[in-house]
């Protein structure tokens, strides 16, 4: 089980003001689910790592534009995410990549997603995660792995509050309609 | 039951002990002041090693240019108020104008001032024999 502190727990004025055990802790808490975003999204383990690391050096010029500390996590969630955005278009799949984050489908409300996954669906899970579009993809993570609220994922990904939502929607629908075809198969 | 986020994590923590490197390397790039450092030991050289053992010669050339530079800002001062003392007034400049144009008029008038004035033509060079001149224009 993993133990993380909550964001207001987080040495952010320390960082600030340079204390090295401040910034391990802050980037010990966010190591993992940066890399794993950055993992999911670029599906390449040294690219990954390059984004985390490249994350935390651009974190730590700029932490003093940071104006709202609580912010922390969804500010360095954004600079990962910018450096994913750049790698994809490194690997010229900006362009199918960019109609998908374009596409606006019409906006539906929708409940959170109170997912428990088995241990035989775990590989289905990440199966289907794969699967999905770079641009649901990412709200999907930003929305598991660090809980993040969609207007949180509005400003980390650039993309309107409303096309989070739809992306956001269209996703869910995916993965409950795997969790169904699990628990009654035909 | 896993929730997703458990699931994610868990199938990337294989990969710590390199997060971990590139953590504690950031983290030590980061935090040493190398950037400052090479500027204040620079400062710091400059100021020992050519502006201190100059420091009289400074001061004493700043002195200088001070006292040339308060001098320049008296003249430059003063330097209307000379002039406005000595222009002469509009009465006496309309005298000497007149003056000027009488002896002008003087000058262009009279004859004998331009008999007197006018330079003689030069008379044209006429070579001559050794044995025509004149006994009495040898000199003695």
């Amino acid at each position: 089980m993993l133990v993380v502190p909550d964001c207001e727990q987080l040495p952010v004025a320390a960082a600030r003001a340079g204390s090295p055990d401040a910034w391990n802790i802050l980037f010990q808490r966010y190591q993992l689910p940066l890399y794993t975003y950055a993992f999911e999204l670029v599906r390449d383990e040294q690219a990954s790592l390059d984004v985390v690391q490249e994350t935390f050096i651009n974190a730590a010029r700029h932490l003093r534009g940071l104006r709202d500390d609580a912010k922390f996590g969804s500010w360095l969630f954004g600079i990962a995410h910018q450096k994913c955005i750049q790698r994809w278009r490194k690997h010229a799949r900006d362009e199918a990549l960019r109609q998908e984050f374009a596409a606006t489908p019409p906006e539906v409300d929708d409940g959170p997603l109170d997912l428990l996954i088995q241990h035989e669906q775990e590989a289905e899970f990440m199966n289907l995660l794969g699967k999905l579009p770079g641009a649901q993809r990412s709200v999907l993570l930003l929305h598991f792995i660090e809980e993040f609220s969609l207007e949180e994922i509005a400003e980390i990904t650039g993309a309107q509050l409303g096309t989070v939502k739809s992306r956001m929607h269209y996703a869910k629908k995916a993965l409950r309609k795997l969790l169904e075809n699990h628990e009654n198969p035909a | 039951m896993k929730t997703p986020r458990e699931v994610l994590l868990q199938r990337h923590q294989s990969v710590t002990p390199r997060l971990d490197a590139i953590r504690r390397n950031v983290v030590a790039d980061v935090t040493t002041p190398r950037d400052r450092e090479p500027q204040q030991a620079i400062v710091a050289r400059f100021l020992r090693e050519f502006l201190l053992p100059l420091r009289w010669h400074l001061a004493g050339m700043s002195a200088l240019w001070l006292l040339a530079a308060l001098l320049n800002v008296d003249r430059s001062s003063t330097a209307p108020q000379t002039a406005k003392a000595s222009s002469p007034s509009p009465q006496v400049l309309a005298a000497a104008l007149f003056e000027n144009r009488r002896q002008l008029a003087e000058m262009i008038n009279s004859p004998a001032d331009d008999a007197a004035t006018s330079t003689p033509v030069p008379q044209p060079f006429i070579p001559r024999r050794r044995g025509a001149i004149q006994p009495s224009s040898v000199a003695v």
